[in-house]
Order: structure tokens, then C-alpha cells, then sequence
């Protein structure tokens, strides 16, 4: 379990977290979800040690993190940043064998281990078909599961993703999706942010949303997602409705009742006025 | 970098009665430090002498001689040099959109002192008259260059570090050439560094109608330059053409650092701090930008100018060199705010 | 063979399970061919100059000098040998230096200049020969300008991540200190004597005139120690080129690295500061054609570096000396003069 316990972060001039608390179950799905500027990337960051803590302390199975060194830290905890850099030359192999740079050091190498973890992180994604094609020539959508695939040959429990989908067409975002959260299977914990916020409540466990910096609301789908909360946290005026499959809630932002949306009904109006002017 | 909000036009034009004054300030501030530049030198003049050699200049005088005959040439040049650096530095980061644009730091500059040098080496019966059009070849090579490594598109640290390659390329090139002719490193090297002299004025006379014509030029694009401030896309969307906007730009400022490397040498960092400096008054609208930076340059220039004959007395110090001391400094503290 | 050779698969070498490491064939292909290349350069090298000899000669009088005459013996070891070696090791130190930088910056015209460590040099040796000659035994102002190098780019480091680090900082702050710095030792070129000008203006140029197997020895201490130090590094270089976030994420600990990294790099650029002076574009070019042959995995491309860096500094400097005999132009210009066109060619196509 993943705990975080009065966390407060921020940049020179303005603190963008306020002593947030929290807790990852482990083996669950979370996303952090708010509004552009609400601290959940922030928080991300804060956890993996990326930005300085200002106070605070972020705890895995009792241990604190934070006083770790950075390779212990990577060996429990993978952060896959958003990315748009692609360097030239590198072959998804030679991206994926990267994601073991906490496990080696000057004295050790490559190791079977090494091998063996590469190998699942690989069959895991479905990469293999392209292992040694340069990333350059790959699709937005493969190259994306080669990053997911380091993350993963990383070898760590807890798994942070900042906006996974970001970039990506809609087929590909359901196929990733699918994939990230096939993951727990493997016993990772996955914390994510996503914008969009059908994906979030159809994909994960639990929700925590953010509002300024502090948390707003938390806990499992079906009581977070929540026509309220949407209103309070977005400022966004939806409807609940379900999935018809698999009964999943979802969220369609109300149309302004001046928009003329469907055809059939101009048409129908335009009929009535034209009567009327007849009489 | 920090996008800056700018207040819409109808109310900088209400306004445009202080920024008259201002430039009038300015102008005063230039005539006063104009003053001092003549008094002082080898040997200080009182103001009185001056004043006389100005408007009644009688020549049996041994120091209104000097006045006319030296320092007045200088003053000239230095108010000439430093205006169109200034306005070479405004229209460059105006088309880069890039802050940290400089002709010197850019290679530009050294571009043109690399061509002047050749053609003094290596076509030494030539015409100086034509000093300036080698100068102009230069620059305008070096510009190609310093874009063909920069690449479309807009990254000023990108944009900088070709600059630097340009620079070293040539500077390392004029090196060789002195180092094969080393009668013309004694004679280049006072030059080289971005030296104002008395004899420069007749050098003036080579290149003046090129400047005076950039000036005019420059302002009749104020407007293309208004539309291109808000981004290339809206400007050309507002049918502003922006390919020719660009290469106007371009011609101006390889024209204006042209014609000063062909009198002056290779003076830097002018081009930089002097839009700055115009900005913290200037908010927007770039026939006030263009005015004040044309004062403010020249001023800049006296003074440094002042500097360099009053730091070493009874030694001068080349103004290039005064120019990049008070100009690197500048520069860094751009860099350590804005860039994160 | 050729799909062995260039196929994109690493081939795993090694000793035993724990000891090995990965490779692209093409990678060490390269790293022959290469070193093939810096002998015969040596060959052809110690057999140019006022005194011609064939490359099969100076073979026999590298490696068999018994069977050769005694004068000959002499020339090439007392004087072209140790010359050639100080260029192919400044060469080579320069060469990794200026991979560092453009990997922690992540900008393909970053070189080891920009952090000042050559004008520092520069500003410092002028001062010692022009303004306070003699103050300093001739013997210690390599060791002085070098200390002159490391103050410069401590001074720049300092500067440039006081309000926390960043590749863009670092490199513009950089470049403002050394245009101060290059201003500076304007003056003093402008306002010195000349001859003393003149000999400074040769150093500065990159000559490596009169260099002795004792600084060999120097050097090779100071390319070794640093140089395998960063080799070590490559696994965080080429996490580094990925982004600070991700170098970061995989446990690559920024704070400590990169400054150790440029440290090191500092220490090879002022060594051969030090020995043969500025030679300013090896460290910008050299990276760039070995990254041609091995792209970024630093793994290949420090060494390959290094190799093509030797190759090019003792090319230019046998150029140097026979081109325009009598007159002898300093390395560094002649690599300016070979390496830009090449140098403005490869970015034009890097853009596509």
C-alpha cells in the first residue's frame, strides 16, 4: 500500500499542493482526475520524488520513500512522464533494456534477470513484432506501448502514469487503455492521470479527484462519479447515464437548451412557423 | 518564455502624447551626453569651448580646433553606429521572435568583419568605397547560415548556439587570414574589436545613404511588424505576407550591421540590450519601439564610448569591448529570468 | 555477413552471466575501422613534414627502429611522435567532452567551449604572457590556465543553476560569460605588445609546436582517469538524451550526475586546453560523425568519439605543418576550416 501522508509541494513562487493525503490499495487502479491546474500531475511528480517535497512524506509498505536513494526509489516505483521526444537511431529493444538501469551498476551489467525481465515487459505490451525496428519508424501507438514496456522492465510494483493517452488516436487509447489496466493482473499498483473522464470511470478502481491543489473527493467509481461532484470539481454540467454493456456509469455534458442539436426537430419547427405565418 | 499582455492599440495611440515627451526627454539626454563626449578625451575641454566651437568656430583656436576637426567626427559616428545597431537588434528579435537576438551574437557581425578583412588582405588596390558591399556580402552569408542551422523552427537556444558556431567559424577564419599576413594584424587587430575613430567619418560618407534608406525602409514595415508581433499565422491571416515581411527584415538588418562593421568593426550586444532597455518604456507599437531604440542606441553608444576613453586614461579602450561588458551581463540576466 | 553486420539486434558478449554486455555488431565494426584508421593517420602523419618519408618507412621506424637510421630514428620519435600524440589525445578528450555536454543539454550544437572552460584558459594565459610576463614560470602556465578553465565553469555552473539547473541555462549562461571573456581577452590582444601577442594568438590557435613526451604522459593520465569515468556512465547518458524526467524516473539521480558528468568534462577540456590550446570545433564535430555510424547509444559513441576526435585533431595538425609550408597554421584553425563546411552540410540535413 501506497500512502501519502500531508504531502505539500510546489514551485518557487506558488505552492501547488496542500497537505494531501492519500492512500493506493494495492493492486488497484487509480486515476487522479481535476481540472487543468488542480495539482494532479504535481502530485505525481511529488511522489516519485521528481519535485522536491516541501513537507510531508510518501510511504510504500511502510517505508518511507522519500529518504531512499534514487535507484531504490526506481526499483519500487516506475514514473512514465509525458513524453513526445522520440530519440533517432534507438530500437524499441534498446529503449525497453533501459528500463533496467536501476537494476544494474558499474560492477553488474546484464544479467539473466535482466534478460527475463525485458522478455515479460515485451510479451506482456505485444511489442515483439517490432523489437528492433528504430522508434522513428513506429506508429504514435507503438511507440507508446515501447515506453509502457520500459516502464514496465523496470520490475517495480507501483506504476505512475501521467496522461498515457495523451497524443494518441481513439483506437489506439482503447487499446492502450485495455492494456494498462491488464497490468493489475501482474499485482502492479497503478496510479494514472487522465483527462478524459469516460476512460477514467470505465478503467479504473478508484477515483480521487483534486480541486486546488487539495483533495476533493476519493474513493471507489461508483460513488466519486457522480453528477455533483462533476459539477464541483469541473464546474461541468453532466448527465449520468450507463453503459449499455457492461453498465459502467459515463458522463455526457448537458447541451445549452438554445443549440439547436437535432435536424428532425428544425425541420419540424421550421413546418409550425410556416403554418403559423399561413394563418 | 513568458508571453507579455499587451493592451489593445486604441489605448497606447491616447497615450502617444507621453511618449512624445519621453522621446523629447530622451533627445535632451542624448544632447547633453553629447556634450560631454566632445569635452572629454586626451585632453578635457570646458563646455564654453565647445559651445564656441560649435556656433562660432574660429580655427586659429588649437582646442575648438580639435572640437571640429576630431571629436565631432567621432561623436558623429558613434551616434550613427549606435542607432542602427539598435534598430538591426528590434527588427531581428522582432522577426526571430526571439529575445536573446543580437547581429553579434548571431555571427553577423563577424560574418561581415571576416569578408572586409579578406578583401583588405587580398584586394588591397581595391576602392574602399566598396568596403561596404563586401561587409554587406558577409553579413548576408552569415545570416543564411546561422538560419540553415537553426531550423524552422522557434527555439532561441537553438537559434543562439548556431550563432556561436557562425562566430567561431569566422572568427577563426579572419584568424588564419592574420596569421598569414601578420603586417595586417597590426594594422586590423585596433579594428577587429569595434574601434570608433576620427577617421572613421570618412568612412560614414561610404555607407550613409544605405543607412539612411534602412531607416526609412524599416519604418514603412512598422505595420506588418504590429500584425507579426501577434504570431506568424494571425499576421498572415490578417494578409500581412509574411515570407517578404521576413526577408525584409533580413535585408535591413544585414544592411544596418553591414554598413556599422564596415566603419566601426564588430561592435555586439548593442542589437540586445538597447530593444530591452526601449521595451521597459515601450510597451507595444513599433514606430515608438523604433524611435526610442534609435535614441536609446545612440545614447548607449556615447556613453560607452565616454567609457572607454575614460576608464584607461590616457589609453583608449576599443567601444566594442566597453559594448560587450556592459552587454554580457545583460544578456545572462535575461537568460536567468526568463528562460526556465 | 552484411546483415550480421548491420543488423539493429545487439549481440550479447561476455565472460560468464554476470559479466557481459551488449553491442551492435555494426558498433564495433566501426570501432575497428576506426582505429585502423588513427594508425594509418599516425603512419602517414610521422612520415609528413620537411623531411618526406614513405608510410612504409615510418612503419619500420615505429615499430622496428633498429633497422632504420639513427637521424631518422630521432626525428620521428623526439619530435613528430610526441606531437602527434598530444593531438590524437586532446583530440580524443575534447571528442568526449563534447558528447557529455550535448547529451546533458540535448542540443546538437552544445560543445565543450560553452562552458567556458576555453575562454577561462584563454583569459588566464593572456594574462600571464601579455599583462605579468614572466610572474609565472613558462613551465606552470598550462597548469594555471587550466585552473584559470575550471574557476570559469565552476563560476558559469553556479550561476546558471542558483535558481535550479537547467540544460538551457546552463549552455545561454555560458555563452555570456564567454563573450564577456572573449571581449576581455580582446584587449588584451588589441593593447599588447605584439610579439607577445602573437605567441599567445599561436597557443590560442591550437599548436601543438614543441610538444614533449613528458606531456604526453600528462595527458594521457588526464584522458584516461576522466575518460573511462564517463564510458562507465553511458547507461545514464543514454537516459539523459531521453529526457530529464525519464533519466530521472528510471533512477538516474540529476543532481549528482550531471554535475559530475560536466565536471569530468571540464577536467578533459582543460587538459587539453592546456597542451595544445583551443581546438574549438573537435568538440562539436567529433560526436557528430561518430553518432552518424552509432546514433546515441553512448555505450559506442564515447569511444567511437573519442577515436574520430584523434583522428581528426592529428589530420589537421599534419595539414597544419605541410599544406602551407614554410608556414605553419595552428590545428585548430585547419579543423575549423575542414570541419564547417562539413559541420553546416550535416545540420542542413539534420533539419529534414
Amino acid at each position: 500500500m501506497l500512502v501519502v501522508e500531508y504531502l505539500s509541494a510546489g514551485y518557487k513562487k506558488k505552492q501547488v499542493l496542500n497537505e494531501v493525503s492519500l492512500n493506493f490499495p494495492e493492486g488497484e487502479f487509480t486515476t487522479l482526475m481535476g481540472a487543468n491546474g488542480c495539482g494532479k500531475t504535481t502530485l505525481l511528480h511529488a511522489i516519485s520524488g521528481l519535485l522536491p517535497v516541501q513537507s510531508g512524506h510518501v510511504q510504500l509498505n511502510d517505508e518511507p520513500l522519500l529518504k531512499l536513494s534514487r535507484k531504490e526509489v526506481a526499483k519500487r516505483l516506475a514514473l512514465l512522464p509525458q513524453v513526445a521526444t522520440s530519440p533517432a537511431g534507438l530500437t524499441a529493444r534498446e529503449l525497453i533494456m533501459q528500463g533496467r538501469f536501476p537494476w544494474q551498476s558499474w560492477w553488474r551489467q546484464w544479467s539473466d534477470q535482466d534478460e527475463k525481465a525485458v522478455n515479460e515487459a515485451v510479451e506482456v505490451t505485444g511489442v515483439s513484432d517490432y523489437l528492433d525496428t528504430p522508434l522513428e519508424q513506429l506508429s504514435g501507438g507503438q511507440r507508446q506501448r515501447c515506453w509502457i514496456a520500459m516502464t514496465l522492465a523496470q520490475d517495480s510494483p507501483v506504476l505512475l502514469l501521467d496522461e498515457p493517452t495523451t497524443y494518441l488516436d481513439v483506437a489506439h487509447q482503447a487499446e492502450l487503455m485495455n492494456l494498462i489496466s491488464s497490468l493489475k493482473s501482474k499485482g502492479k499498483t497503478i496510479i494514472a492521470v487522465l483527462h478524459d473522464l469516460n476512460q477514467a470511470a470505465t478503467y479504473s478502481d478508484r477515483l480521487v479527484m483534486m480541486k486546488a491543489g487539495q483533495v476533493y473527493c476519493e474513493g471507489e467509481v461508483e460513488t466519486v462519479f457522480t453528477k455533483d461532484n462533476l459539477q464541483q470539481v469541473f464546474g461541468l454540467d453532466a448527465h449520468i447515464v450507463r453503459d449499455p454493456h457492461n453498465d459502467n456509469p459515463i458522463a455526457l455534458p448537458v447541451v445549452d437548451a438554445n443549440v439547436s442539436v437535432n435536424k428532425q426537430s428544425d425541420i419540424q419547427s421550421a413546418k409550425k412557423l410556416e403554418g403559423e405565418l399561413r394563418v | 518564455m513568458m508571453m507579455e499582455v499587451h493592451s489593445p492599440s486604441y489605448i497606447t495611440q491616447r497615450l502617444s502624447l507621453s511618449r512624445l515627451s519621453g522621446a523629447f526627454v530622451l533627445c535632451v539626454v542624448l544632447l547633453l551626453a553629447s556634450f560631454v563626449h566632445l569635452s572629454v578625451g586626451a585632453k578635457s575641454l570646458d563646455w564654453m569651448t565647445i559651445w564656441h566651437a560649435l556656433t562660432a568656430y574660429d580655427p586659429s583656436d588649437l582646442d575648438q580646433a580639435i572640437v571640429r576637426e576630431s571629436r565631432q567626427a567621432r561623436l558623429l559616428v558613434a551616434l550613427m553606429v549606435g542607432a542602427a545597431l539598435a534598430l538591426a537588434g528590434v527588427i531581428m528579435q522582432a522577426i526571430s521572435s526571439n529575445p536573446l537576438a543580437d547581429p553579434g551574437l548571431l555571427g553577423i557581425n563577424s560574418g561581415a568583419a571576416f569578408f572586409v578583412v579578406a578583401s583588405l588582405l587580398f584586394l588591397p588596390s581595391l576602392s574602399h568605397h566598396y568596403l561596404p558591399v563586401f561587409a554587406f556580402l558577409g553579413a548576408t552569408f552569415a545570416a543564411l547560415l546561422v538560419m540553415a542551422l537553426s531550423g524552422s523552427q522557434q527555439n532561441s537556444e537553438r537559434l543562439i548556439l548556431a550563432g556561436v558556431a557562425i562566430t567561431a567559424l569566422f572568427a577563426s577564419m579572419t584568424a588564419i587570414l592574420l596569421l598569414i599576413d601578420q603586417q595586417g594584424l597590426d594594422k586590423l587587430r585596433h579594428w577587429l574589436t569595434g574601434a570608433i575613430g576620427a577617421s572613421d567619418l570618412k568612412k560614414l560618407e561610404w555607407v550613409y545613404p544605405y543607412l539612411l534608406g534602412a531607416v526609412l525602409y524599416s519604418f514603412v514595415l512598422v505595420r506588418s511588424l504590429n500584425a507579426f508581433h501577434l504570431g506568424e499565422r494571425v499576421a498572415a491571416s490578417l494578409g500581412v505576407n509574411v515570407m517578404l515581411l521576413k526577408l525584409s527584415g533580413l535585408v535591413l538588418v544585414v544592411i544596418l550591421s553591414g554598413s556599422v562593421v564596415a566603419v566601426a568593426g564588430p561592435i555586439g550586444f548593442v542589437g540586445l540590450v538597447v530593444p530591452h532597455m526601449a521595451r521597459l518604456l515601450i510597451r507595444n507599437g513599433y514606430v515608438w519601439l523604433f524611435v526610442y531604440s534609435l535614441l536609446l542606441g545612440a545614447l548607449l553608444l556615447v556613453l560607452s564610448d565616454i567609457a572607454a576613453r575614460m576608464i584607461l586614461r590616457p589609453y583608449e579602450i576599443n567601444t566594442g569591448i566597453v559594448t560587450a561588458f556592459v552587454g554580457a551581463p545583460v544578456f545572462i540576466a535575461l537568460v536567468l529570468g526568463k528562460m526556465r | 555477413m552484411k546483415a550480421v553486420l548491420f543488423s539493429p539486434r545487439p549481440l550479447r558478449l561476455g565472460f560468464s552471466s554476470k559479466v557481459n554486455f551488449h553491442a551492435r555488431a555494426s558498433d564495433l565494426f566501426w570501432l575497428m575501422f576506426f582505429i585502423a584508421m588513427l594508425v594509418f593517420l599516425f603512419l602517414w602523419s610521422a612520415a609528413t613534414g620537411s623531411y618526406q618519408l614513405s608510410v612504409w618507412d615510418s612503419w619500420s621506424i615505429v615499430f622496428d627502429p633498429a633497422s632504420m637510421p639513427d637521424r631518422l630514428v630521432q626525428v620521428i620519435w623526439e619530435f613528430r611522435l610526441p606531437r602527434m600524440f598530444a593531438a590524437a589525445l586532446c583530440g580524443a578528450a575534447l571528442a568526449i567532452a563534447g558528447v557529455v555536454l550535448q547529451s546533458i543539454t540535448r542540443n546538437a550544437l552544445a560543445s565543450p567551449g560553452l562552458i567556458g572552460v576555453e575562454a577561462g584558459a584563454s583569459a588566464t594565459m593572456l594574462v600571464f604572457v601579455v599583462i605579468l610576463p614572466s610572474v609565472i614560470p613558462i613551465v606552470f602556465l598550462p597548469v594555471t590556465a587550466m585552473l584559470g578553465g575550471f574557476i570559469v565553469a565552476t563560476f558559469i555552473w553556479v550561476l546558471s543553476s542558483a535558481a535550479g539547473y537547467s540544460p538551457v541555462r546552463l549552455v545561454l549562461v555560458g555563452v555570456g560569460i564567454t563573450s564577456m571573456l572573449s571581449a576581455f581577452t580582446e584587449m588584451l590582444i588589441t593593447y599588447g605588445d605584439i610579439e607577445l601577442v602573437e605567441s599567445a594568438l599561436m597557443w590560442l590557435g591550437g599548436s601543438l609546436y614543441q610538444t614533449s613526451w613528458q606531456q604526453v604522459y600528462v595527458m594521457v593520465f588526464w584522458l584516461v582517469i576522466p575518460g573511462t569515468l564517463i564510458w562507465l556512465s553511458f547507461r545514464q547518458l543514454n537516459l539523459l538524451v531521453l529526457g530529464d524526467k525519464v533519466a530521472f524516473s528510471k533512477g538516474v539521480d540529476n543532481r549528482k550526475t550531471v554535475p559530475f558528468l560536466l565536471f569530468l568534462s571540464v577536467a578533459l577540456t582543460s587538459a587539453s586546453v592546456a597542451t595544445a590550446g583551443t581546438l574549438t570545433f573537435v568538440g562539436l564535430i567529433a560526436p557528430h560523425i561518430a553518432r552518424r555510424f552509432c546514433s546515441n547509444r553512448h555505450g559506442a559513441l564515447i569511444p567511437l568519439s573519442a577515436l574520430i576526435g584523434a583522428c581528426l585533431v592529428v589530420l589537421g595538425d599534419t595539414l597544419g605543418r605541410s599544406a602551407f609550408a614554410p608556414l605553419q597554421l595552428p590545428a585548430g584553425l585547419v579543423l575549423v576550416l575542414v570541419g564547417a563546411p562539413y559541420f553546416i552540410i550535416l545540420m542542413g540535413r539534420l533539419k529534414r
